[in-house]
């Protein structure tokens, strides 16, 4: 599946892609083993727009950045040719069951972990076969590009942002970011990136409903505070005010305790080169008590849609 | 008496290759006489409690009636590939997790083919449960803090002490876990950090001497400074499961060492 290019690769979209199981879950697919009366359709009603998006930009590859991936020395990069098996969700079994299979893009990942050591992070691919793929990874894969068409690369959280302090953890993932966009230029591939990341992060501690998860009254974000954050981060994003938004969060991070503090959306963002034009908002939805927004970030309607060209560099 | 022996113990893939460092084969031998001890006194269940295995809505305790595959560490891909099998005592677990939601713990059993346990947990079971003696596992929940941790452990302790065979209570943890963030020789490991040093070291001398004040202390003190495993909640847990609610006498810190730069522990309570 995968192809040999060089030169001239481009990002072409950027999503927000949170993956709480319970959205794989609602929809019902054959993959996934426990089966659903629905649920949280705001939220996958917003990725159905994502997924369009993807079908008509036609990527060779969508790669993704999950926190449930978690290493503690350096980046390490899915690179065997195909992955498959079933992923139960250690934290939700009861919604998560997933029989996957993906296709590799092994030079793609390859060249990231190339260009990672190049610009002195630590990084190893990761060739074992059997080795199980994580939740988050699937979930935003799955809620993209249900048909599983299209080879994918995952990136796994370096454990940086909560071991060191958070100036060096995000600039540890800067570096991560342009790393894959010089990667992906080199390798010539038209690629999709996804942030696996929910925004605020505190949620219920008990299942509001345990006979029915997905029981859409016991549903609301956890805390007015955390909405408010969401909808600042939101508007940040909105506005392509990209400098604010770095700048506010780490603040962000502590007092939502945000799944972005793990550096999937700093990768991203870094990646595209810190697009100053406003990300589309899909929609905006709780799960368990976590905020959730699905964003797209395209460069083709952004006037400063030329440095994505060359790889994204700022 | 059911509740035989407890223990606190530190695994991880380096140890599955204790040629590599002298600390790891000491690491391998005090997990080896703990058992030894299992042995000698009868163990017929082990109740597991892992630092590595979370839960967040709620309390998790493991039920898998077939708890048997290969699992490969998320860190150690190329190197820890590890094939297991696990004999779970199903009704025992049924009656933590009623006895757990009657105290006000809510939460699940949890029976799903291909459940992925945690490293730390399978290689736990590969030193101290060569015999696949029947065991459970309890999710270190990270919604309870120490208090509640230990209040869940206390009762649960009340639900294995009615029960007719003689149990060990094992918790997997790491003391700090600062790890080495770059690839290293591996016969080169040592703790990581004069702090996490200083800190196992009286960490250590505490327990040893059953100084429990002096153990606040440092917990309190030393353990702010450093990296410690989810807060030290295991001894929050091996507390609660104490006949009186605490430590009363001194442990049988059998050896600490380098786990990747973390610490590690094996110690009989």
């Amino acid at each position: 599946m995968t192809k040999t290019r060089s030169g001239n690769g481009e990002i072409v979209a950027g999503f927000l892609a949170p993956h709480p199981p319970h959205l794989v879950y609602a929809e019902n697919p054959t993959q996934n083993e426990p089966k659903s009366r629905g649920g949280w359709e705001p939220l996958r009603w917003a990725y159905e727009n994502c997924r369009q998006r993807i079908k008509e930009l036609k990527p060779d590859v969508i790669l993704v950045h999950s926190p449930h991936w978690q290493t503690v020395v350096g980046h390490h990069v899915t690179a065997t040719p195909r992955l498959e098996g079933r992923s139960v969700d250690p934290i939700f079994p009861h919604l998560f069951r997933f029989d996957y299979g993906m296709d590799v893009d092994v030079e793609l990942a390859e060249a990231i972990v190339d260009e990672c050591k190049g610009a002195g992070l630590e990084a190893k691919p990761m060739q074992n076969p059997k080795f199980r793929v994580d939740y988050g990874t699937i979930v935003s894969l799955h809620m993209l590009n249900p048909d599983w068409d299209i080879p994918v690369v995952g990136i796994s959280a370096n454990n940086s942002p909560y071991f060191y302090d958070d100036k060096i953890g995000q600039d540890e993932m800067s570096h991560l970011g342009h790393a894959t966009a010089k990667a992906i230029a080199k390798t010539g591939r038209r690629a999709v990136l996804a942030a696996s990341n929910t925004l605020s992060h505190l949620h219920f501690p008990q299942e509001p409903n345990p006979d029915l998860p997905e029981d859409m009254s016991c549903e609301h974000i956890q805390s007015q505070a955390q909405y408010e954050w969401d909808v600042k981060i939101i508007n940040l994003l909105r506005a392509g005010k990209i400098d604010e938004f770095f700048e506010v969060m780490p603040q962000f991070c502590r007092e939502a305790f945000a799944e972005i503090k793990a550096g999937g959306l700093t990768w991203m963002l870094e990646a595209m080169g810190r697009p100053r034009y406003g990300a589309k908002l899909h929609g905006y939805g709780t799960v368990i008590g976590t905020g959730n927004a699905v964003m797209e970030w395209l460069p083709d309607n952004s006037p400063k849609s030329d440095s994505q060209a060359s790889g994204g560099q700022k | 008496m059911t509740v035989v022996a407890r223990a606190l113990v530190s695994t991880a893939p380096q140890l599955l290759k204790p040629e590599l460092n002298p600390a790891y084969g000491r690491l391998v031998d005090g997990l080896q006489a703990v058992e030894v001890d299992f042995k000698k006194l009868g163990v017929e269940r082990i109740v597991y409690w892992s630092t590595q295995w979370i839960s967040v809505l709620g309390q998790m305790f493991q039920a898998g009636s077939d708890l048997t595959g290969t699992h490969v560490d998320e860190n150690w891909h190329e190197s820890c590939e590890l094939p297991f099998h696990f004999r779970v005592d199903q009704k025992l677990a049924a009656e933590l997790c009623a006895g757990a939601a009657k105290a006000g713990f809510p939460g699940q059993c949890i029976d799903y083919r291909d459940f992925p346990v945690d490293t730390a947990t399978i290689i736990a079971d590969r030193f101290l449960n060569p015999d696949k003696i029947p065991v459970t596992m309890v999710a270190c929940n990270v919604y309870c803090d120490n208090e509640k941790t230990k209040s869940l452990a206390s009762e649960l302790f009340k639900i294995l002490e009615a029960r007719k065979e003689k149990i060990a209570i094992v918790a997997v943890s790491l003391l700090s876990t600062s790890y080495h963030t770059s690839t290293m020789d591996l016969r080169e490991d040592a703790i990581r950090g004069d702090e996490e040093n200083a800190f196992v070291a009286n960490f250590v001398r505490a327990v040893s001497s059953a100084d429990w004040s002096a153990l606040q202390k440092t917990i309190a003190h030393d353990g702010t400074k450093i990296r410690t495993d989810m807060g030290l909640k295991a001894l929050s847990w091996l507390e609660g499961t104490m006949p009186a609610g605490r430590f009363s006498q001194p442990w049988n810190v059998l050896v600490t060492g380098p786990l990747y730069g973390a610490s590690g522990i094996v110690a009989q309570l």
